[in-house]
């Protein structure tokens, strides 16, 4: 499956011997990979048919391995909020993905040194408790069965009393749960959004039904829950769209028993906008007149509260008891 | 063909209104949204005409136009 989904397979020569190589290699039933001196000789190309290429590169990470969550990230509360950057890119197509204005194009390019992040936590976690959002440049999940990331990063935080992991997914794999190692510091957050925004502006990722199938798994098996109505696209029709989708969650699940749930609007720095833009010239997210603030751009107040006040209320309608992280 | 609809709009917006360069960005962007999400500009440009708005000769009655042209182009779903 996984040789199918990538035109070419690379490596880096200097982690050809890793273990993590060997492993992810025997998964995608690759025997020949293209030898490569660094990452970035791939990673860094841009095709010269737009996001055309799609290759899967492994390598080892010459840089940082936890950064600190940029002011834009939901933090949680958490004073020390981290993300990992062991997998670059994702498998989805989400429209409005920062990703698109962060990397080149749609390689994956898979570090195979994690142990490499855990030996920087092991530091940290002496100092203070860590937050680590190991999912943030792509969706972890999906690409389980080709890395094993999950299970390890569940394993991690099983035996760490000062680490919190959230692994944040769109992907519907329902099976997986009932063997990870439970623990209330592992947290599976899952992204809803409405079938027609899904259907829209999330290419190749399941809809709304699969996402509670899986959401419904995580909390069954164990693990701590938390739904994120986020980002929420403004786009004609929206309340009706969100309206319904507020009813499928409330109807398909224990909203009482979710861990949290958050809202928030779309947003994203400057620069990647501006590159999404170049790339993206007919996308009505890319192109909407958004408002500049601090760096960033977001919908306009009058916009954005109207969307996360409307979202809110529909959720406690249904679920009084529902615990949302208010942001303000 | 859908480029130089956008600059069509926007030249006819624009000579009806003072803009300094950074106001016609923000227009053309308005411009471009529009067209993308099935906004009738030419109906927010009557809109404004009936509103008494456009035209307008100086630049505080075209920072006004922008943005109630801004409200119906990017707030109005």
């Amino acid at each position: 499956m996984w040789r199918a989904l990538f035109d070419k397979i690379y490596v880096e020569k200097k982690a050809l011997d890793d273990p993590g190589t060997k492993e992810i290699l025997d998964r995608a039933g690759e025997t020949d990979p293209i030898v490569i001196e660094h990452y970035k000789d791939v990673f860094d190309i841009k095709s010269s048919d737009g996001n055309a290429r799609n290759s899967l590169i492994l390598a080892r990470n010459p840089g940082r391995r936890l950064y600190e969550g940029a002011p834009v990230c939901q933090s949680f509360g958490n004073e020390h909020f981290y993300y990992s950057p062991s997998v670059m890119n994702c498998i989805y197509d989400c429209e409005y993905c920062f990703l698109k204005g962060m990397y080149p194009g749609r390689d994956i390019c898979v570090f195979t040194d994690l142990e490499e992040t855990f030996s920087e936590l092991d530091e940290l976690e002496k100092e203070h408790p860590a937050y680590v959002c190991a999912s943030y440049n792509t969706d972890l999940m999906a690409l389980e069965d080709l890395t094993g990331y999950v299970g390890k990063w569940c394993e991690r935080a099983a035996g760490h009393e000062n680490l919190s992991v959230e692994i944040r997914s769109k992907c519907s794999r329902t099976d997986i749960y009932a063997r990870l190692p439970v623990s209330e510091r592992a947290i599976f957050a899952f992204t809803l959004s409405p079938d027609e925004i899904i259907s829209r502006f999330e290419k190749g990722t399941p809809m709304l039904e699969g996402r509670m199938r899986a959401l419904n798994a995580a909390m069954n098996a164990g693990f701590p829950v938390r739904i994120c109505f986020d980002p929420m696209i403004y786009v004609r029709n929206w309340k009706d769209y969100y309206r319904n989708m507020a009813d499928i969650v409330a109807n398909g699940t224990d909203l009482s028993a979710v861990k949290d749930i958050s809202i928030g609007t779309f947003r994203i720095s400057d620069q990647y906008l501006k590159n999404m833009r170049k790339k993206m010239p007919c996308s009505e997210i890319a192109q909407y007149p958004y408002v500049s603030e601090g760096g960033y751009y977001q919908y306009p107040d009058v916009v954005r509260l109207a969307m996360e006040d409307f979202m809110k209320s529909e959720i406690l309608d249904r679920c009084p008891r529902a615990g949302i992280y208010d942001w303000r | 063909m859908e480029i130089t609809k956008d600059a069509v709009i926007l030249d006819i917006f624009s000579s009806e209104m003072v803009l300094s360069e950074s106001m016609k960005r923000q227009l053309r962007q308005m411009c471009i949204y529009a067209r993308i999400a099935g906004i009738d500009m030419e109906a927010v440009r009557e809109a404004l005409h009936d509103k008494g708005i456009l035209p307008c000769t100086d630049k505080n009655g075209s920072k006004k136009a922008l943005s109630e042209i801004y409200a119906y182009v990017a707030c109005s779903f």
